[in-house]
């Protein structure tokens, strides 16, 4: 993921994304509050941690701001479904409680460095037991919740498909689903990072 | 080589998963199948939903097309208390009952009013709802080009304006969209003052409202 030196470069270049500068539409007001002003990182925002406290706008613009774009979540996801060992770990119940205890852990200490881990099978760092990730289209699934309540369940979607998932043990992944489904554009939060796609 | 979980991402099946309660209606209002989830009630997605706090949408500068072909932006009526919502054009049921809706809060409107506010609708469908298809779209729905602009967004501005609206949608692979309805109210400033749900939209609320926006009757 970004990390904090990195994403420090751009709002120096792109000084409209300076926390005191953006607009409420495009980053709330938690955007990057672990920085110790607008322009300084400070003790909470160590140089190689992943930049977190970002939002959707915000990381567009700076995958943006270098010719890149966000992941697409099918991409994302297929990256993450690798372990270590293996191109394809959805079948490794140990891969899998691995992720699952990360996400059981509260997120109390401080966040690690980027690249500390073993990277996957494709070479690519920290898609799990780091932060959450942005994906370019967050906002791209439909989560209801209990839909025996009320009938007002049929007239909020307009869908002629459906999501099919051939694993349905795949947890972590639901998880991220769901996670992804509870964002807004402009939110930031203490665990939610993001990478860039060529 | 196995591909990820979501590789059969656009099926045609509905099918529920019943550990996270996703569920996908048909656009023709078949009835869902029920998930097996627990009776927990969560958070419900589309409620009122604050996508800002006094801050204006019109910080966007996603460049649009309207169904003249008149190059325009999401600012197009500042000045003007907006309703701002999203569809395509090829969706068979719910736009066409969203801009509907809209056409009975408009019904509701008297005179002076009814003369101020305004309508923008920003495709989903940056391959088929070209200006020309748009045009087709408003005259079909007899939409004075005055009040109501029908407006094409290419791929990312259509994600960023779903962004600001807190809108979801997905494209399926036979071309329309999975799509939540979210109708919002802007005031003259272009911020956000209310969102309401697209297709059992509270009409009478909704007019309310607009009567009372300060901002306007104040003009």
């Amino acid at each position: 993921p970004v990390t904090n030196a990195q994403f420090f470069n751009f709002v120096q270049k792109h000084p409209q994304w300076k926390r005191d500068q953006v607009s409420k539409i495009f980053a709330d007001e938690h955007y990057l509050a672990h920085w110790q002003s607008s322009l300084q990182l400070g003790p909470k925002a160590q140089a190689n941690q992943p930049v977190t406290y970002v939002s959707w706008f915000a990381a567009k613009a700076y995958c943006e701001s270098l010719s890149k774009r966000l992941p697409k979540e099918e991409e994302w996801e297929f990256a993450a479904s690798s372990s270590e060992s293996e191109a394809y770990a959805q079948n490794d119940p140990i891969w899998k409680q691995r992720i699952l205890d990360w996400y059981a852990k509260p997120s109390s200490s401080a966040l690690p460095e980027v690249k500390k881990q073993a990277p996957n099978f494709w070479k690519v760092y920290d898609l799990h037991g780091l932060v959450w990730e942005w994906v370019g289209d967050f906002n791209s699934s439909l989560v209801s919740s209990d839909s025996r309540e009320g009938t007002d369940q049929k007239t909020r979607f307009c869908g002629s498909g459906g999501l099919k998932a051939t694993d349905k043990e795949d947890y972590a992944s639901f998880m991220r689903m769901a996670f992804r489904s509870s964002l807004r554009a402009n939110y930031t939060t203490k665990n939610l990072g993001f990478r860039c796609a060529q | 080589m196995k591909r990820s979980s979501f590789s059969s991402l656009y099926s045609l099946c509905l099918i529920i998963i019943g550990f996270m309660g996703l569920a996908l209606v048909s656009c023709l209002g078949a009835p869902t199948k029920k998930n097996e989830s627990t009776s927990k009630k969560e958070h419900e997605v589309l409620k009122t939903v604050e996508v800002s706090t006094g801050a204006s949408i019109y910080a966007l500068e996603t460049p649009l097309v309207d169904q003249e072909s008149k190059p325009i932006g999401v600012k197009i009526f500042q000045g003007s208390p907006v309703l701002i919502s999203m569809f395509y054009g090829s969706c068979g049921y719910t736009c066409p009952l969203l801009l509907e809706n809209l056409k009975k809060v408009d019904r509701q409107l008297e005179g002076d009013l009814q003369k101020k506010i305004r309508y923008l609708l920003v495709s989903f469908d940056d391959v088929k709802d070209t200006p020309e298809e748009l045009k087709k779209l408003a005259e079909k729905h007899q939409l004075d080009y005055e009040r109501f602009r029908l407006a094409h967004a290419g791929e990312g501005g259509v994600r960023e304006i779903a962004g600001v609206l807190g809108i979801q949608y997905r494209k399926t692979p036979e071309g329309g969209f999975n799509h939540s309805s979210l109708i919002t109210l802007l005031n003259t400033k272009g911020e956000i003052v209310a969102q309401y749900e697209g297709l059992d939209a509270p009409i009478s609320s909704i007019a309310e409202k607009i009567k009372n926006l300060s901002d306007v009757l104040t003009k």
